[in-house]
């Protein structure tokens, strides 16, 4: 379920967010895939990316009525800076744990799919993931919040508390290194 | 739109990861009835806020008494600034809000710092809060006056910086923030920073320095604290410009490096090097070492002195040290004079009239090393990286133009060949190129090395890091002018190759074990489920050991590392220097690990490392750093301060020295494994942290 806001909805589902909590429901629904796609793809796992995702609007709930609406752009920064968090906790815990078990593998399949699709897009993902994986850290995350989370640089400068032409210059150097590593033919396979 | 986009942006954006709809629904609805109950709540919760929002305003009464008296002194200078100027002020309104008398009777919206804001903190929609105020209030009055700029509107704040320290409920104005690209200017010491002199241009042994070869700048108190603390005023460093004018320079001191006590004299000292107990000076004319010693040495550097030793010369009268080799079949023989000498002074001695090399070493050494200024050529000088390797600069000239328009950088493992004249190979030559001798070729193809660490590749020399006897071979082929040729080491394994990055976290074992790079045997244990054994994966690989772990592996394994994470199975591993690489570094307590922190973290705009090398601090400032499991951090007035030692630092960036801009360059610093392994636990930590490097 999606569904797209303007920058003028958002503003005023959040500000009536206080008098109205039904409003949550559309901001949700907007943030929701973008949000997952970014966790997804930062930590590679179905359930750690489900688990993470939960955490991070339950966050949001328990703290939005302390977000202040600051134009177009504020919510989303905000949002994925808990998203963010949220990820490097994920990083810091799992570095902790030695072992996880090999049962985790059986929920990557998604229901909705097909076998052969979803197989079929468990590859491409894995492979995205491997391609990603050549990049420095940062530019991952870059990456990521940029294609996955569908944020403007300025958005990915204030999650990461970067310039924005620092930004532009890691997702730049990014794209040239995927460029340069698979190529367009390889890319287009 | 998607036309303008590469295909790896599209595949990207096509492969997006999508959750499964019966999550996201279970999600909203368990939200959407958590976000229920806790409206009830939050309306007792307002009640409570309000009243501690009322304490909040009595608490803050001095704040305001403060504000009130500032109003009151400098109300007058508002009145006189607001009928000297009303153009000014109309026509700044559309950035900056301003207390017009036409103003006053309204409410204005103003912007305030949140929490304090450090200096050099960008602006967000974080640290700062929206308040309204009366427009003829004490607040508006304040930041208003002497032509300061307070801003209502949110947009014309983001993303600027502060340039002094911002208190909570301080109005953001445009004295106290900056634009975003603007130089931080602090003004006093006492508000932001201690001074600190630095070069303004490069400083040679023996100029003397004047006013306009310097500059005043203030490194942030958080990371000049610390020097203060160790070492008395300053730490050593000027701050004074009046004090370090018509010193001299008594080593070569870069562009932008801090200048330190000891790095200038005044004109009438002469030898500023305290030596080690048990050390002796002993100088020669540098032109006798000067064509041979191609890596920079500077004052205070630690170096070895190789000298290629005829037998023969070994009999009657020569030091008892050398006796060992006496014995030799060899006819000639690379020897390590000395380990560890310090270059105490390089420069032009009037006594001598000439230009000498003081090195201080062991007494005991002594006459070694005068025998060998006698009787042994060449003598060279390697700056050492550790006891096993040592650093060798090779004209850019000597470097054929084919093989440098490969793309390497520093860290990058290299192959060197030269093109020998069996002709030049008369008179002294090192032994390991003896068998050349009898080739009845004219010009012989030979690979000096098949493992050389890439240090630096700066014009007008390439510097690399390669072992003593490859030192000896690689200077003797520079002193007759060799052409060579360099390419970037293969990787030993006959596969297809991948790279990947494996993470410091999971990383077991010492780096002590560990080559900066080369070739290692990777050993990955894991645990397939809860309950079996351990399964272990073994492969080799090339390997560059940095911040993080790059290996260049068979794709086969690397899909297999890669499976391990995707899959979410936690997994270890080690590295073990394989025994049968071409050559392996010698493991021992002095390897040294090469680290690049990200340009963004940089606290100053800068630095002009000097080339080859040379010792530094790193201070590295950690705002949160209660979570971090690392030893060492000192508390600073609320900010976590830790300082590594730097072995060597260097940097590929041109800009930085041309332009004081390191966006597009990368510090280099050589670190101990320990250490090495505290920066990577520091960054792969995700903390917020800042550095700045102190040369020593």
């Amino acid at each position: 379920v999606y569904e797209r806001l303007t920058p003028d909805e958002e503003r005023d589902l959040i500000t009536n967010l206080a008098q109205n909590p039904d409003s949550f429901r559309q901001l949700y629904r907007h943030y929701f895939p973008r949000i997952y796609a970014y966790v997804a793809s930062r930590v590679g796992s179905q359930q750690d990316a489900e688990d993470i995702v939960s955490d991070v609007f339950v966050s949001v709930i328990e703290a939005i009525t302390r977000f202040e609406y600051r134009g177009t752009g504020s919510f989303a920064a905000w949002l994925f800076r808990i998203a963010y968090n949220e990820v490097q906790g994920h990083y810091r815990h799992t570095f902790r744990r030695n072992t996880v078990s090999l049962h985790d593998l059986a929920d990557m399949d998604s229901d909705e799919l097909k076998p052969d699709e979803a197989l079929s897009q468990k590859e491409r993902f894995e492979r995205i993931q491997a391609m990603l994986a050549t990049l420095s850290p940062r530019r991952q995350e870059i990456i990521s919040l940029r294609y996955f989370g569908e944020l403007r640089n300025q958005e990915i400068a204030d999650v990461l508390g970067l310039n924005e032409k620092t930004v532009a210059s890691h997702l730049s150097r990014a794209l040239d290194d995927l460029q340069h590593k698979y190529g367009q033919k390889d890319v287009q396979a | 739109m998607n036309d303008k986009q590469t295909p790896i942006e599209n595949m990207l954006k096509a492969h997006k990861p999508q959750a499964d709809s019966k999550f996201q629904h279970n999600l909203e609805q368990r939200l959407m009835a958590r976000l229920h109950e806790q409206s009830g709540i939050q309306q007792e919760e307002d009640t409570v806020m309000m009243m501690k929002r009322k304490r909040n305003t009595r608490s803050r009464l001095p704040l305001t008494l403060a504000a009130a008296v500032l109003a009151i002194l400098l109300v007058g200078g508002l009145v006189m600034f607001i009928k000297d100027t009303p153009e000014t002020q109309t026509a700044t309104t559309n950035t900056a809000t301003d207390a017009t008398p036409e103003a006053a009777a309204t409410t204005i919206d103003m912007i305030v710092a949140h929490d304090t804001i450090a200096v050099g903190d960008r602006i967000t929609a974080y640290n700062i809060s929206m308040i309204t105020v009366e427009a003829d209030s004490l607040w508006a009055i304040a930041a208003n006056a002497n032509g300061t700029w307070y801003y209502s509107d949110i947009n014309e704040v983001l993303g600027r910086k502060a340039n002094t320290s911002i208190a909570p409920f301080e109005p953001i104005t445009d004295q106290n923030t900056v634009e975003a690209e603007a130089e931080i200017t602090i003004t006093t010491e006492d508000e932001s920073g201690i001074p600190i002199i630095i070069a303004a241009q490069d400083i040679a042994i023996g100029e003397t320095i004047t006013a306009t070869m310097v500059h005043q700048v203030f490194y942030p108190r958080s990371v000049a604290s610390y020097v203060l603390r160790q070492n008395g005023e300053w730490g050593g460093f000027f701050g004074n410009i009046e004090n370090v004018v018509g010193k001299q320079a008594i080593t070569p001191i870069r562009a932008l490096s801090p200048i330190h006590a000891n790095a200038v004299a005044a004109p009438q000292d002469d030898f500023p090097i305290v030596l080690p107990q048990g050390y002796v000076a002993t100088s020669f004319p540098l032109d006798l070492v000067e064509s041979m010693a191609n890596a920079p040495i500077y004052i205070g550097d630690t170096v070895d002195i190789i000298a290629n030793v005829q037998t023969v010369n070994l009999q009657g009268d020569y030091p008892a040290a050398l006796e060992q080799y006496a014995d030799s079949n060899l006819d000639t023989q690379s020897i390590t004079v000395t380990y560890g000498a310090i270059v105490a002074h390089i420069g032009y001695m009037p006594e001598m009239d000439e230009d000498i090399i003081t090195l201080a070493l062991p007494e005991a050494e002594v006459e070694a090393l005068v025998w060998v200024v006698d009787h042994a050529t060449p003598i060279t000088f390697t700056s050492i990286v550790n006891a096993e390797w040592v650093t060798v600069a090779i004209p850019r000239e000597l470097i054929t133009t084919a093989s440098m328009r490969q793309r390497m950088a520093a860290s990058d493992t290299i192959r060197i060949f030269a093109t020998l004249q069996t002709a030049d190979l008369q008179g002294d030559y090192p032994e390991a190129l003896s068998r050349y001798v009898t080739s009845s070729m004219e010009t012989v193809q030979i690979e000096v090395t098949s493992n050389a660490l890439m240090v630096e590749s700066n014009t007008p020399s390439m510097a690399v890091v390669v072992t003593p006897e490859e030192a000896v071979v690689l200077s003797w082929l520079i002193a007759s002018e060799t052409p060579m040729s360099v390419e970037q080491t293969p990787v030993t394994i006959d596969a297809r190759v991948m790279p990947y990055y494996l993470p410091p976290e999971q990383f077991i074992g010492s780096y002590d074990s560990l080559p900066d790079s080369g070739n290692v045997r990777v050993v990955v244990f894991f645990s397939a489920d809860d309950t079996s054994n351990m399964s272990v994966l073994t492969f080799d690989a090339f390997v560059n050991v940095g911040a993080y772990t790059h290996l260049l592996a068979d794709v086969t394994y690397v899909e297999m590392l890669e499976s391990l994470r995707l899959h979410n199975i936690s997994y270890t591993y080690t590295l073990l220097p394989l025994d049968n690489a071409e050559r392996q570094v010698q493991t021992s307590d002095d390897d040294y690990v090469l680290v690049v922190p990200p340009p963004e973290h940089a606290l100053l705009p800068c630095y002009a490392p000097r080339e080859g090398g040379g010792q530094a601090q790193v201070v590295f400032t950690i705002p949160n750093y209660e979570t971090l499991p690392l030893e060492g951090i000192v508390n600073q007035s609320g900010i976590g301060i830790l300082i590594l030692d730097v072995v060597s630092l260097s940097t590929d960036s041109p800009a930085c020295r041309d332009n004081f801009d390191i966006s597009e360059g990368f510090l280099r610093l050589l670190l101990s494994p320990e250490d090495a392994g505290i920066f990577d636990i520091l960054e792969a930590s995700g903390v917020e942290y800042h550095y700045t490097v102190l040369p020593r």
